[in-house]
């Protein structure tokens, strides 16, 4: 089951992982104070990526109906792996304060 | 699971009433078929069933349990679109194994189609893909099987042929057949619905069809 949302999921990742690494580079750069405004763009994008999908592909999605999976888990299982990249992303790329 | 109804069924699409009191009732181990002119709600109806298209109004139950969106259940129900929905990457041997369709069970229906196996669905023509989406979900395990347009693309060989493994399937689930094929629907169907004037009909001879103006009196 978990490989259905995965091929889901992996049906528009390149996309918002372009924009997480965007993301990623300008939060290495800009430092701490860009996080709020960051994950706020990410969040805005994800959704514009999906409302976008879900108009151009709803016909595929008949394929993970027919696997009795719900539009809603499906959104949800996308949404919620997407935003856990990229915040693992953010963390491992954190700027760490120089030892003395 | 024994049967399928759906009862109460209105739509509107803006201002324009398309389905209105529609009801209709599948049991297993029996077609039924459905017919209608262009545009009068056919697939809406089976996507309503089917528990993808919200309507304001509609009663599906299974074996007389209410249910809102049938197709999250596990072997409930399957349905295919007039559309391909298989991802044009996925190979066929991928989408049976995904179905849990025994290719076996295929090739001895129909043998030709051994040589697709290891095709992706971007590799077969409109046809090919077609027959093989619609194999995929009578096979598959499931209680109700809705077809929107099963025999659409597909060469008459062909037809024949699904028009026999849809009435050997039929003793393992209910199988709804909507097509403007309207000879092939009225032949392997054991019970047979007309949607007109926003209402669905019980047909019961030819003759049904001509009253209500889908076929020309002959």
């Amino acid at each position: 089951m978990s490989t259905l949302y995965l091929r889901f999921y992996s049906s528009f990742a390149p996309a918002t992982f372009l924009v997480t690494i965007a993301c990623a580079w300008l939060y290495y750069y800009w430092g701490g104070t860009t996080l709020p405004a960051l994950f706020f763009f990410k969040l805005i994008t994800d959704y514009i990526f999906w409302h976008l999908l879900r108009q151009l592909n709803e016909k595929k999605m008949y394929y993970y109906y027919n696997r009795n999976l719900s539009k809603t888990s499906l959104w949800l299982f996308a949404f919620g792996f997407d935003l856990l990249l990229f915040i693992s992303l953010l963390v491992i790329i954190a700027p760490r304060p120089i030892p003395i | 699971m024994q049967t399928l109804t759906a009862e109460n069924i209105a739509i509107s699409f803006g201002r324009r009433e398309i389905l209105s009191g529609v009801s209709l009732r599948v049991e297993k181990g029996k077609i039924t078929g459905l017919l209608g002119r262009n545009g009068c709600g056919k697939s809406t109806l089976l996507k309503i069933i089917f528990g993808t298209q919200p309507a304001p109004d509609k009663i599906i139950q299974l074996d007389g349990k209410t249910i809102s969106h049938p197709y999250t259940i596990k072997g409930a129900i399957n349905y295919a679109p007039q559309f391909s929905f298989f991802p044009k990457g996925l190979t066929i041997a991928r989408a049976l194994k995904d179905f849990g369709v025994s290719p076996e069970k295929v090739f001895h229906d129909f043998p030709a189609l051994d040589a697709d196996m290891h095709k992706t669905f971007a590799e077969l023509s409109d046809g090919i893909v077609r027959l093989w989406t619609i194999l995929t979900l009578v096979y598959a395990q499931s209680h109700f099987t809705l077809l929107d347009e099963p025999f659409t693309h597909i060469m008459p060989l062909h037809v024949e042929q699904l028009k026999e493994v849809l009435q050997r399937e039929k003793q393992n689930k209910g199988i709804v057949v909507t097509d403007h094929m309207h000879k092939h629907v009225t032949e392997i169907a054991d019970s047979l619905y007309i949607i007109k004037d926003r209402k669905s009909l019980i047909v019961r001879t030819k003759d049904d069809l001509a009253f209500h103006s889908y076929i020309p009196f002959c």
